[in-house]
């Protein structure tokens, strides 16, 4: 093999303390080496390739005033760009949303880690039958479908209206 | 190897007793109660509702097994449900391939990987709803690139979901094989090439088992979002044509959301629900996943 200079001797690797990886100061393994896979390399570009069409469109589109919107290739660059869409997207409130976004963005991170990682840390120190019972039950979570829990939420909420009213 | 000594160690009976460095299950109590109020509890109630006939008005009335009896009646269900699990097989063969390549490739610590995965990750960052109506626009048959009615055939419109599943969250799963494939130690990688193994060899003798936690976590998330998948199947096809692509999730939905029918919505939730915890479980057990050993236990 040519990738032999990555190699440590045979009698360091038996030496290395248990546990001891020390990935961070290792050179990347041979099965993750660069330039010798061309095939992983054509795989990504293609990969690259499938990512950035439909966002160059969307882009593309966003620059396209509304009289010519429909016509010709979505592919096709705007003959006659223009900021017009971007201008009604900041005169319509924009700010107010995205504030709104971002409560709702911090909440939620806040609140996941919050619970979460206590959650994680006796999930994975601990072997007893009730923290064996509290991982199956959130995989009961990940498998609720949201529209399915919305209406029960709703209707069993004691202030209903604040699902409305307090996003306004 | 010498290091089992220390694992084997931790398993004496004296360890047992004092437990060192063992949490107690209070550290989960807040998410467990937030959870049960939040999932629990309305998942409780839309399976009460299953057993009555409501339609959002008024006060529920009790229909005993009615609404089971239904879904077993209903010519649709069939059909949805063969739809369903095709689409959870589709999505995972799709998402798993792509993303356990990519989540290796990605792996390495050379910039243009660094890079490019940065820009693998654009379509996480935009909303379901505004990825499928994305795609509807370029997949539209006048206007779009391909200019061929792809939402109109049966087969079109099957693959579209499963593609625009695929390129939504791909780069989400990516990630986490990422993050499993830097964990494994490289001294595996070391030893194996001193035996001789060339790169496929590393790949499936080394790689594929070390990460076999991380597919497992990988498919129960791909299984269970291909169960509950419906954003992308309302915006890009209604379950359409016809009722080709009218998956549970959207049956559930009609019968909710359009007919007003509450309690037989109730009734696919819950059946979806417990289809749903059932395979994640299946899969959990015959993983070992639900062991919560590591990988690298012995070495």
């Amino acid at each position: 093999m040519t990738e032999c200079h990555t190699t440590p001797s045979p009698s360091d690797g038996h030496r290395q303390a248990p546990g001891a990886t020390g990935r961070a100061a290792e050179p990347p393994s041979p099965a993750l080496d660069p330039a010798r896979q061309p095939l992983a390399g054509l795989g990504s570009i293609v990969w690259l390739v499938i990512v950035l069409v439909p966002i160059y469109a969307m882009l593309s589109a966003s620059l396209t005033g509304p009289d010519k919107a429909l016509t010709g290739n979505p592919l096709k660059p705007p003959t006659d760009p223009t900021l017009d869409n971007y201008n009604t997207v900041l005169n319509s409130g924009f700010g107010h949303l995205l504030s709104n976004t971002v409560i709702v963005a911090v909440t939620v991170v806040a609140i996941v880690l919050g619970l979460c990682v206590p959650l994680a840390y006796v999930a994975v120190r601990t072997r007893t039958r009730w923290s064996g019972a509290a991982f199956r039950l959130f995989l009961l979570g990940v498998a609720i479908p949201a529209q399915a829990v919305v209406v029960p939420s709703i209707s069993s909420s004691p202030n209903s209206t604040c699902t409305t009213a307090c996003w306004r | 190897m010498s290091s089992t000594v220390t694992s084997g160690g931790e398993k004496a009976p004296k360890a047992r007793k004092v437990r060192a460095g063992r949490p107690n299950a209070v550290w989960a109590l807040p998410a467990v109660l937030f959870f049960t109020f939040f999932a629990v509890v309305p998942m409780a109630l839309a399976f009460y509702l299953s057993f009555t006939k409501w339609d959002g008005l008024g006060d529920p009335k009790p229909v005993g097994l009615a609404n089971w009896q239904k879904i077993l009646d209903d010519p649709r269900l069939t059909q949805s449900l063969t739809l369903t699990i095709l689409l959870t097989a589709a999505s995972w063969v799709f998402q798993t391939v792509v993303a356990l390549l990519l989540g290796v490739w990605a792996a390495g610590r050379q910039r243009n990987r660094a890079i490019l995965s940065a820009i693998f990750f654009v379509p996480f960052l935009l909303s379901s709803t505004a990825i499928a109506l994305l795609f509807y626009a370029l997949l539209d048959p006048n206007f779009g690139i391909i200019q061929k009615d792809t939402l109109g055939s049966t087969s079109g419109a099957f693959l579209a979901i499963v593609f625009v599943g695929g390129w939504q969250f791909i780069l989400f799963h990516t990630l986490i094989y990422q993050g499993g494939a830097r964990q494994i130690p490289q001294v595996l990688y070391q030893a194996a090439a001193i035996d001789g193994a060339g790169r496929y060899r590393q790949f499936f003798s080394i790689t594929l088992p070390q990460l076999r936690h991380t597919i497992t976590t990988s498919t129960v998330l791909i299984v269970v979002g291909s169960l509950t998948y419906f954003e992308t199947v309302l915006i890009l096809t209604k379950g359409g044509p016809g009722t080709d692509t009218a998956i549970l999730p959207y049956l559930m939905y009609e019968a909710g959301f359009k007919t007003y029918d509450f309690g037989y919505a109730s009734a696919i939730a819950s059946a979806l629900v417990l289809a749903a915890t059932g395979l994640s479980l299946l899969l959990v057990r015959l993983t070992g996943f639900g062991g919560m050993r590591s990988t690298r236990e012995g070495m």
